[in-house]
């Protein structure tokens, strides 16, 4: 038992504390004074005044939300780059890969035609149709036999088009930036809202908002925590990110200059270690990260024991639910082993499930959501002063498409919990099955559990983007991972039809076959240049690729014949 | 010569040595401990005082203030006395946004069984029925921008739903279509704004968003320049969404005023230019009076000081490019300028499009590739985005691709010599209407106007008894009609200025001037408070009734 120590003898000691810790200061200073007793004054003063600058310098170079090692890296390969020669070499590869982008981008589009201009006079409907059926026409891995990885997760069956379609010609104009003219989208939005709350086990406390695509609903939440953090007074906020967090985080990060604390995933699961987590929390910390499922490996992290530490030290902690939003809140959470990663647990403050992935919406919705409106209330923007009136809004954009909110309302009606139910069994079976298949193929080396909707793997023993390329020569198109090189596959409603598992598993297994049987061939096209930017160290290279990329799909295609069909 | 400036150095540094030794005397009985901290105190404190000076424009005395009130709501009886009028207007807000919602019926639930295909339409059908203003009949400022519900239109958009509902330009392997598409609906617009064979851009969601990426664009510009805290200078009719930004991405505002007829003072954007300044912007027009700003002149300034300048067109981005064709004057607002470096312009607004998209052009890629985003080292492989999505709505790429061929260059003409045409007829009658003033220049499609006689926000608010719908402006007081299509005839102008002539001579003639209106209360209110965070307190009250669950009956 500790002696119960009375009010009085608290003081006591409060007061013996202050008056000792008074005299050791004036001791100090006693000391300091003596020191410096002998130093011009002037000299003095210039010096600290210029000591004090030095340190403002310091500080700010450790703000900057690099690391000193990258800083001199950069820095280092800067220098390299500026030597004509080297710049000329870089330059004349940059260009070679642009050919190559530009080929693969357009190799598809045999149209001849390029709209450059607006036509005189307007096109006809079914002109208008005509060119948009050949534009269609243009895709070639077939999603809907299940031969891509993700992308698109509903089966577009010709019953629910049809719902969609008479939804769509209702909503098309509406915006929920006015809720008195479109009183009935405001209050699809509400419903999607609570139906997600409720799928989630928040409580009545429980809110959000719906954006447009699962990066959105991520820098959403991640702009409410910094906002909160900004409010109790840290200027430098960071995130606490396993490695496996989505590159929306990055994004959220860079645009609203926050700085992330990167926590490496652990090698035998691919999750992140809780206890890392706890070592990184600082006063700077306005928010920790856990995905469920993340989607490099398709692994669950351990939002339980996160959310405990979250809790203790006051950090809001999101669940990234994007991927698993739809699948987990159906399954028997016995029977499939799933543990809890929702608002039942105390720590978790907010997070983000996509509608338009698994909720089977067409694409463009996806929704934020908070424990309560004091998280919320951070994520709304409001300017008071504006000449154009008081202007408020709840999300990025001003004006929202509510078409998306009406066909979000509307898929979630058409299927109900009895169809998410069937259909979260058939993916996540799917997956099992897979999984199971690929564990059987000696020279293929799964990464994390792969037991949720994403199966991911590697090899020790083959060259993976020679893989990943002969797959697409056959028609699969599996999703390119890095450090380490890697492949997943997205499982959606099109791999749980008949057959597709076992055509996928074969091809798997003749692809791997024919690599060990020739193993010096090399791999081509896209698979071959993420092998290569994986070993160039100077990473700005890499992103003048991306960014090359990035303006390829929106160039001219080469061989333009017509500005209109005929 | 030489002799002269070796005079220049001598009396220099002698003078300097004179002070070293007076700042000596007066130091020597200075205890150097003091010395010390106060240097390193002051210093801090300096640094402290320069950045809460460099956050915001607004003037030093309203900060204070606001710092006092905030500090007063510490108090318990003053936050009691603030949450008694939050609930009571809590009440009022909820109530005027659930009114349309008579049945009070509210889903809270995922349903467990499928709900059947009748049932979905039916509800659906029901909810769009619950809006009460005449959007067709002309009665809505904004918002709808062409006929609502034109079947042919409509059916052309509804096939183009069904194939590209689910597209994807994240994939542009898998949905090479609908990438095919943006890429010319950028070109189009491109072209439309005298865009240089180098322009460029994206398709964004909405004009806060193709905004908020110029910003976005030229912070990371200035950011790789080495300029650690960005300065844009921007007009105060500008659109919130720079604001925003600024918020958002940590960007400093220098809000600059505007000369009586609402245009920018190019004058006092030159004085307010810094090393700082990473950005100028100019509307054409602006969103609170339809003005349009001087953008030669901004344009000068900003090719003379080396700035990016952005043109805001996001409102009549598919009227002004037309004005001269269709019979009307406009100054030169495009590319053709050479400081001109980026454009928004709203696709989703007079481009007729359905709503959710905007388009965001550059003059060259060098300001592009700052807006795009990329992560050479995720696990989850190389990951490069145009704009701040992802995932993208492939749909709303195709909708409008759809709508711009359909209509064609004829019909915006034709459209805009109808929407411009009514907008200067009504801008003509405003004078003649007593006790009105017109508010700006209504260069394009918006007239706003206000009054020194009686309260303009009363004039809104009986306009709207009689189902007219306007946006209301502030500093100065003030509103605005925005023509769209569906105002664009004689019997909707008309109509509109015998009932508002009918209501500012029945506000005149009442004692208290309109000033008891609602609308008047909230703005009135909202500008007497020098906290600003309780007007945002009822702004959150605002957007959480939105998605509120409705009470049970009335």
């Amino acid at each position: 038992m500790i002696p119960r120590i009375d009010h009085y003898l608290k003081m006591e000691i409060a007061k013996n504390f202050l008056l000792l810790s008074g005299e050791t200061l004036q001791i100090f200073a006693h000391l300091v004074e003596k020191q410096l007793q002998d130093i011009e004054k002037s000299h003095l003063l210039v010096a600290t005044l210029f000591l004090t600058f030095l340190i403002t310098l310091f500080g700010r170079f450790r703000d900057a939300r690099k690391s000193i090692t990258t800083v001199v890296k950069d820095k280092f390969f800067k220098v390299v780059r500026s030597i004509p020669y080297v710049q000329k070499k870089i330059d004349e590869e940059i260009e070679k890969i642009r050919v190559d982008l530009s080929h693969s981008i357009h190799a598809s589009d045999n149209s001849g035609v390029f709209c450059s201009k607006l036509p005189e006079m307007g096109m006809k409907t079914e002109q208008v149709v005509e060119m948009a059926d050949l534009y269609t026409k243009m895709e070639s891995p077939k999603y809907l036999e299940g031969r891509v990885s993700g992308a698109v997760f509903s089966d577009e069956s010709e019953e629910e088009m049809k719902v969609y379609t008479e939804v769509f010609k209702r909503f098309a104009w509406s915006n929920p930036l006015w809720p008195k003219l479109f009183p009935g989208v405001r209050k699809m939005e509400a419903e999607v809202i609570r139906m997600c709350c409720d799928l989630m086990n928040g409580g009545e406390e429980a809110c959000g908002t719906m954006s447009t695509g699962g990066s959105m609903s991520i820098i959403l939440a991640c702009l409410a925590h910094r906002n909160r953090a900004y409010k109790r007074g840290v200027t430098k906020p960071e995130i606490i990110l396993p490695s496996s967090a989505h590159a929306a985080f990055y994004k959220a990060a860079e645009l609203f200059c926050m700085h992330v604390v990167e926590i490496p995933v652990e090698k035998k699961d691919h999750k992140v270690d809780p206890r890392k987590i706890k070592k990184s929390i600082n006063k700077n910390t306005a928010m920790i990260v856990g995905s469920t499922p993340n989607f490099p490996y398709g692994s669950m992290d351990d939002i339980e024991t996160i959310s405990e530490i979250a809790y203790k030290y006051d950090v809001p902690l999101h669940v990234d639910a994007c991927l698993g939003g739809f699948i987990l809140p159906f399954l028997n959470a016995s029977e499939y082993e799933i543990p809890k990663f929702d608002f039942r647990l105390r720590g978790v403050c907010s997070m983000s499930a996509d509608t338009h992935k698994y909720g089977l919406t067409p694409k463009g919705s996806s929704v934020v959501l908070y424990k309560s409106k004091e998280y919320l209330h951070n994520q709304y923007f409001c300017h008071t002063d504006w000449q154009g009136g008081i202007y408020a809004s709840p999300t990025l954009e001003g004006s929202r498409a509510g078409v998306n909110i009406a066909l979000c309302w509307a898929t979630m009606l058409y299927h109900g919990k009895s169809s998410y139910e069937q259909k979260a069994r058939a993916v996540v079976d799917t997956t099992r099955k897979i999984r199971d298949g690929i564990k059987n193929i000696p020279e293929l080396k799964l990464q994390g559990a792969s037991d949720i909707c994403i199966v991911s793997f590697t090899s020790d023993k083959i060259d993976i983007h020679r893989f990943q390329d002969m797959m697409n020569r056959r028609e699969w198109q599996l999703s390119a991972l890095q450090f380490p090189s890697g492949v997943h596959l997205m499982v959606t409603l099109n791999h749980t039809k008949e057959g597709v598992v076992d055509e996928f598993l074969s091809d798997c297994r003749e692809v791997v076959k024919n690599i060990v049987d020739n193993p010096s061939k090399k791999a081509e096209g896209a698979a071959a240049l993420y092998g290569m930017a994986q070993k160039i160290p100077d990473r700005s290279i890499v992103r003048e690729f991306a960014n090359a990329y990035l303006d390829t799909c929106y160039s001219e295609p080469p061989f333009v014949k017509k500005t209109r069909l005929e | 010569m030489a002799g002269k400036l070796a005079l220049y150095k001598d009396t220099v540094v002698s003078n300097f040595w004179d002070l070293w030794d007076y700042l000596n005397g007066k130091l020597t009985r200075v205890n150097p401990v003091v010395l010390v901290v106060a240097s390193v105190g002051g210093t801090y404190f300096l640094i402290k005082l320069r950045r809460l000076l460099r956050r915001s424009d607004r003037p030093i005395h309203k900060r204070l203030m606001g710092y006092v009130f905030s500090w007063l709501r510490c108090i318990p009886q003053v936050q009691r006395k603030i949450d008694q009028e939050l609930s009571k207007t809590r009440k009022e807000v909820v109530d005027s946004i659930h009114k349309y919602d008579t049945e009070r019926v509210f889903i809270k639930e995922l349903p467990y069984d499928a709900t059947n295909t009748e049932k979905i339409l039916q509800t659906a059908k029901k909810y769009e029925q619950m809006g009460t203003f005449g959007v067709n009949e002309g009665r809505v400022s904004g918002a709808v921008y062409t006929a609502y519900q034109a079947e042919d239109h409509l059916e052309l958009l509804a096939e183009v739903f069904k194939s590209y509902a689910y597209s994807n330009p994240l994939h542009p392997d898998v949905f090479p279509g609908c990438r095919k598409m943006e890429a010319e609906v950028i070109r189009i617009v491109a072209n439309l704004y005298s865009g240089p064979p180098d322009a460029c851009g994206t398709l964004t969601t909405g004009g806060t968003e193709s905004i908020m990426l110029a910003c976005l664009a030229y912070r990371n510009r200035a950011q790789a320049r080495g300029i650690e805290e960005p300065l844009m200078i921007i007009p105060v009719t500008a659109h919130a969404a720079f604001d925003k930004a600024a918020g958002l991405f940590n960007i400093r505002v220098k809000h600059i005023p505007v000369d009586k007829d609402s245009r920018v003072d190019v004058n006092a954007m030159k004085r307010a230019i810094t090393r700082d300044t990473c950005m100028l912007v100019g509307s054409a027009p602006n969103f609170p009076t339809g003005t349009v700003d001087n953008i030669l002149a901004i344009s000068e300034l900003g090719r003379k000081y080396k700035i990016p300048v952005h043109v805001d067109c996001c409102l009549g981005g598919f009227l002004v490019p037309f004005m001269m064709d269709a019979g009307f004057n406009v100054p030169v607002f495009d590319f053709q300028l050479p400081g001109v470096t980026s454009i928004s312009c709203d696709t989703h607004k007079y481009g007729y499009a359905p709503k959710g998209s905007s388009v965001i052009l550059y003059r060259s890629p060098e300001y592009l590739h700052h807006q795009y985003f990329s992560i050479t080292e995720w696990p989850g492989g190389i990951y490069a985005t145009p704009t701040l999505s992802g995932s993208r709505s492939g749909l709303t790429i195709a909708l409008t691709w759809a709508t711009l061929l359909h209509f064609g260059r004829n019909e915006y003409i034709e459209r805009t010599k109808k929407i411009v045409g009514a907008a200067q007829k009504l801008a003509a009658a405003i004078p003649k209407i007593p006790g009105l003033i017109l508010h700006g220049k209504a260069d394009v499609s918006v007239v706003a106007f206000r009054s020194e006689q009686f309260n303009i926000y009363a004039v809104s608010d009986k306009l709207n008894k009689l189902g007219w719908n306007l946006n209301t402006l502030q500093y100065p007081d003030a509103i605005h009609f925005c023509l769209t299509y569906n105002q664009a005839r004689d019997e909707v102008i008309n109509a509109f200025i015998k009932d508002l002539e009918n209501v500012c001579k029945e506000i005149a003639a009442s004692p208290k001037k309109g000033n008891d209106s609602s609308t008047a209360a909230i703005y009135g209110l909202a500008a007497q408070i020098p906290d600003k965070t309780l007007v945002e307190d009822v702004t959150h009250v605002f957007l959480d009734a939105c998605y509120a669950m409705p009470e049970k009956g009335h």
